[in-house]
């Protein structure tokens, strides 16, 4: 079996009475596209840092590409494209300049260099552009060199942070699209760090992170399904009254009952039963149900139920 | 000294050289002062009367403080800016990236302070003033390279240090500027109240001050070199 490109056990980093990263256990598989999912603050882009070696872990440990990222975070960084939150172009230099800077520093001869950047300009519509500043280029496009910078030396491993953090909605489709279609051809182990449930729902498999843990990891379909996560419920029907709400609400598998202003009946409940079993309440309770929807049947809805149940859990933890 | 090191610091001088190339507006800001200060500064010398180390301290001080300027905005700038930490995050080690901005900004600053003395080396070889003319153009040099350029080194390791330990760019500007402006006031104050001499004495004490600064800056490059960590860096808490 392969061993994963990127492992880490316990890994946990503190500053002073923080801990800014908590006792993280993941493991991702080599080959594929890893979305790190969590709001603002969660502490992705310290646990980005912590696999680079930029900052070192109060306990615990790490390996990527098979490196420990307490003794080899050199060789990590030297099989490694990162993209960070900024792009981190020099906006005075060229689109050129500012590959060749980073063909130098990742030491390719002049001949593999000038060909690798007309290569990576070329495919991406970007060489007719490439003596132009950066500082004139779009958001959108400078996210786009970034990306083709950290793919010059043809890393083992590519991580994004917030990749279209800034971008307009369009923006945000077109980078998506190149990103899935890079890591597809270049074949490589890709990380991306995003708040944005639509973008981590493009990778194989994604992990949610929040105050620091991991709350829920695996494919993003399956997290979807997740029996343990809240479900929100609409049923629409009638005879809704207030006792009914409140005999609903007295259920304990029922997190929240309430009627909205056009009478239908809203309901939280956990897991899958729960749901059939309060249908079947309202039913024997002489109400008529005429229809019964799932409003969170997607990622972003379960990421965000997640994340209260964690944030309710744990309200003082940072 | 590791071969990766040096070819390494080599790729960062040629990129803050490619930068500065790139900024036009940073020469005329840069050179238009140093270049005019040249220009005034021997006229000043008859008023004076002091001895031949104010000449000295007359011209170094601008391209000094500007050198300090240049390494802080360049550290703590591309901090500010991110750029830093996506060095950081490649295979250059902490170490190559400072050796080359502060070789960078050393080269920088010693060309500024050739510019700026140019005036007054022109001056001395063709009408020296009255009193000092034992300042001739070849002591000058010699002033600019055992003095000159030793300080410019150091002007720069202070720079760099003070951008490392402060938190934001403005802070490391204001910080560098102001610590510079003083240390010049003081040089300025120290010289104003030596007795002139004799052109073997000047030399002399030209050599021993550079001795001194020598030390200086291979004392601070190594404390800098030895405490360069990526976290201290990109001041990183988090």
């Amino acid at each position: 079996m392969p061993s994963p490109a990127i492992l880490t056990e316990q890994l946990t980093r503190t500053v002073g009475a923080r801990t800014i990263v908590d006792r993280i256990d993941l493991s991702v598989s080599a080959g594929v596209m890893f979305g790190l999912l969590g709001p603002m603050g969660a502490g992705k882009t310290t646990l980005i840092r912590l696999l680079l070696g930029l900052v070192e872990p109060t306990r615990g440990a790490a390996w990527v590409l098979g490196y420990n990222v307490r003794t080899n975070a050199d060789s990590i960084r030297a099989h490694t494209g990162v993209v960070l939150q900024s792009p981190g172009l020099y906006e005075n230099l060229t689109a050129f300049e500012n590959l060749e800077l980073f063909g130098r520093i990742w030491h390719l001869p002049a001949t593999e260099r000038n060909e690798r950047i007309r290569a990576l300009l070329r495919h991406h519509g970007l060489w007719e552009r490439r003596n132009e500043r950066v500082a004139n280029w779009s958001p959108r496009m400078q996210h786009k060199l970034a990306i083709l910078r950290a793919l010059m030396h043809r890393p083992k491993l590519l991580i994004l942070d917030e990749p279209t953090a800034g971008l307009d909605s369009v923006d945000r489709e077109l980078l998506r699209a190149d990103l899935t279609a890079l890591a597809r051809q270049e074949g490589v182990t890709v990380l991306i760090a995003t708040h944005d449930p639509a973008e981590a729902a493009l990778c194989d498999e994604i992990a949610i992170l929040h105050q620091g843990r991991i709350i829920a990891a695996g494919p993003p379909h399956a997290i979807a399904c997740a029996p343990a996560a809240r479900r929100r419920v609409m049923i629409t029907g009638q005879g809704f009254t207030a006792e009914l709400v409140d005999l609903v609400q007295s259920r304990q598998d029922v997190t929240h009952a309430a009627i909205d202003e056009q009478g239908r009946l809203l309901i939280e409940v956990s897991g899958e039963a729960a749901c059939a079993a309060v249908v079947n309440l309202l039913v024997e309770s002489g109400a008529d149900v005429d229809s019964v929807v799932r409003c969170d049947d997607n990622l972003a809805a379960i990421y965000r139920t997640l994340v209260e149940e964690t944030h309710e859990a744990r309200p003082a933890a940072r | 000294m590791r071969p990766d090191l040096l070819r390494d610091s080599w790729v960062i001088f040629v990129k803050e050289w490619r930068e500065w190339s790139a900024a036009s507006m940073m020469w005329l800001v840069l050179l238009t002062p140093v270049v005019v200060w040249g220009v005034v500064a021997p006229h000043l010398l008859g008023h004076l009367e002091r001895g031949p180390l104010m000449v000295g301290v007359l011209l170094a001080g601008l391209p000094l403080v500007l050198s300090a300027i240049l390494i802080a905005e360049s550290l703590a700038g591309e901090r500010e800016r991110r750029t830093l930490e996506t060095l950081l995050a490649s295979r250059l080690s902490e170490r190559a990236i400072l050796l080359g901005k502060m070789s960078a900004a050393i080269s920088l600053g010693w060309m500024l302070l050739l510019a700026g003395a140019m005036p007054v080396i022109l001056q001395q070889w063709l009408v020296p003033p009255p009193g000092f003319e034992s300042l001739t153009p070849a002591t000058l040099l010699w002033g600019l390279l055992v003095v000159g350029a030793p300080c410019v080194v150091l002007a720069v390791a202070i720079g760099a240090l003070i951008a490392l330990y402060t938190p934001s760019a403005r802070f490391a500007l204001f910080l560098t500027t102001a610590f510079g402006s003083v240390l010049v006031l003081i040089a300025f104050g120290a010289v104003f109240w030596q007795p002139t001499g004799s052109g073997e004495l000047l030399i002399d004490s030209l050599t021993l001050i550079g001795l001194a600064v020598l030390t200086l800056d291979v004392t601070l490059t190594a404390l800098l070199l030895i405490s360069a960590r990526r976290e201290r860096m990109i001041m990183i808490g988090g």
